[in-house]
């Protein structure tokens, strides 16, 4: 989602051989900037990166491991998707987070039972991230799940489950509860929120996303989600004036 | 009723409580007076975006007085402070800043300031080669807006074949751009 055009001359073949390379950085830099790249045949390379054991943190983590599940989704290849559910049973957290985000970014409905199983299973989930992914799959099993969250202590993840609600129901009350979230006072949240209204499709949001307290930048970013996520062309089109309007 | 600038300047220095600061640069920006250009060029680079478009609208109030200060400050801001500059030189509309323009086209890596710099260039006729330059940004957001400076001027047989082939782009926004305002493809 980031506008700023990175400077890097690496090729891809480069980033690829970097991504198996001695230097630890270097492989996470490689595994940012294949999925930067979106170039599919750095698909493999990027699978076998969810396997490695040799970047660890102090903690455990993996984060190799996760950003090549972040760069999987961003390159959107359904051949990562076995890889990236089998991953969703990785102890670490953030690389479980980045899994539910990429497959999301996928949309292949062989991920939406190990999702669901996930969500099932609870504890200490990425929820948000989770139930996002559940809506963008349209797993209408989900909706019993999904509704308790709407009362969940943490904004964030009340506010994806009103948006994956939405996305499942449309139902429009919903909107508001993520409107909330937008007059946050924590510049987070106002952007968190911002995303999900996006998300949510409903074209009478738009007003909401160029009245928000938020960088004209993010704004237009998530007016073009809007345009992105819109099935039919007259309501995408319906988006552009206010497009125009931050311009 | 004109306010006396010294006395505003003073205060502009010496407080430090940004709501008193933002008064003051208010009252700066009203008089519209060239000795506020240096303190409201300050203020658009401030961490604090109630001053942003007070500081703009200032500037754009002195005018002509501003632009010097301004180009010569675009170096030293930050991109968001850069791109608050440029604004304001668009809206004063001096000639003195088209170079400035033709630069940060190609030399900013923030889109919106490639943006506004399209703006800038869109009012001159002998800048097409950058607004055709500006089709081929590598952000979809500078595209869509040279899109639409391109046909605000009026398109030529050679601007409108460049215009055209974005008929392809691979952005959905870019082509409902072009729909938007060439109609649908002929």
């Amino acid at each position: 989602m980031s506008l700023i055009t990175p400077d890097t001359s690496l090729t891809l073949e480069e980033a690829v051989a970097q991504l198996s390379g001695p230097d630890t950085s270097q492989r996470y830099y490689a595994a940012w900037y294949l999925g930067y790249l979106e170039d599919r045949r750095a698909v493999p390379a990027l699978i076998a990166a969810l396997e490695d054991e040799s970047d660890r943190t102090e903690l455990g983590g993996y984060p190799l491991r996760r950003k090549a599940a972040e760069s999987l989704g961003r390159i959107a290849d359904t051949r990562a998707v076995a890889a990236l559910v089998a991953v969703l049973a990785c102890e670490d957290y953030y690389v479980r987070e980045a899994a539910c985000w990429a497959l999301a970014r996928i949309k292949d409905r062989q991920a939406t039972q190990p999702l669901l199983a996930l969500l099932r299973e609870g504890g200490n989930q990425p929820y948000e991230a989770l139930i996002e992914a559940l809506g963008d799959l349209g797993a209408t099993a989900a909706e019993p799940l999904i509704r308790p969250f709407l009362h969940n202590a943490t904004g964030r993840v009340r506010y994806a489950a009103a948006r994956s609600l939405f996305q499942l129901t449309a139902e429009s009350g919903l909107i508001a509860i993520i409107l909330e979230g937008l007059a946050s006072d924590d510049s987070h949240i106002r952007r968190g929120a911002l995303f999900d209204l996006a998300d949510t499709g409903h074209l009478p949001v738009a007003p909401h996303i160029v009245g928000a307290d938020v960088t004209t930048t993010l704004k237009l970013v998530a007016l073009k989600q809007l345009v992105d996520v819109q099935e039919d062309e007259q309501e995408a089109m319906a988006v552009l004036p206010f497009i125009d309007s931050l311009l | 009723m004109k306010t006396s600038i010294e006395p505003l300047l003073e205060q502009f220095e010496r407080l430090s409580s940004p709501a008193e600061l933002l008064c003051v640069v208010r009252e700066i920006a009203k008089s519209g007076d060239p000795a506020g250009a240096g303190p409201l060029i300050r203020a658009i680079g401030f961490n604090d975006a109630a001053f942003h478009d007070v500081a703009v609208d200032g500037l754009i109030a002195v005018g002509a007085p501003a632009v010097e200060p301004l180009l010569a400050s675009l170096d030293g801001l930050d991109y968001g402070a850069r791109y608050r500059a440029l604004k304001a030189l668009v809206a004063i509309g001096d000639p003195r800043a088209r170079p400035a323009y033709e630069h940060w086209l190609k030399a900013d890596i923030i889109p919106g300031v490639r943006c506004i710099c399209v703006k800038g260039l869109s009012r001159y006729p002998d800048t097409e080669p950058f607004l055709l330059q500006a089709l081929q940004d590598s952000v979809w957001v500078v595209r869509y807006y040279a899109i639409q400076m391109l046909v605000e001027r009026g398109l030529t047989p050679q601007t409108r074949s460049a215009v055209e082939a974005l008929r392809t782009d691979p952005e959905r926004i870019v082509r409902l751009k072009l729909i938007q305002v060439l109609g649908a493809s002929s």
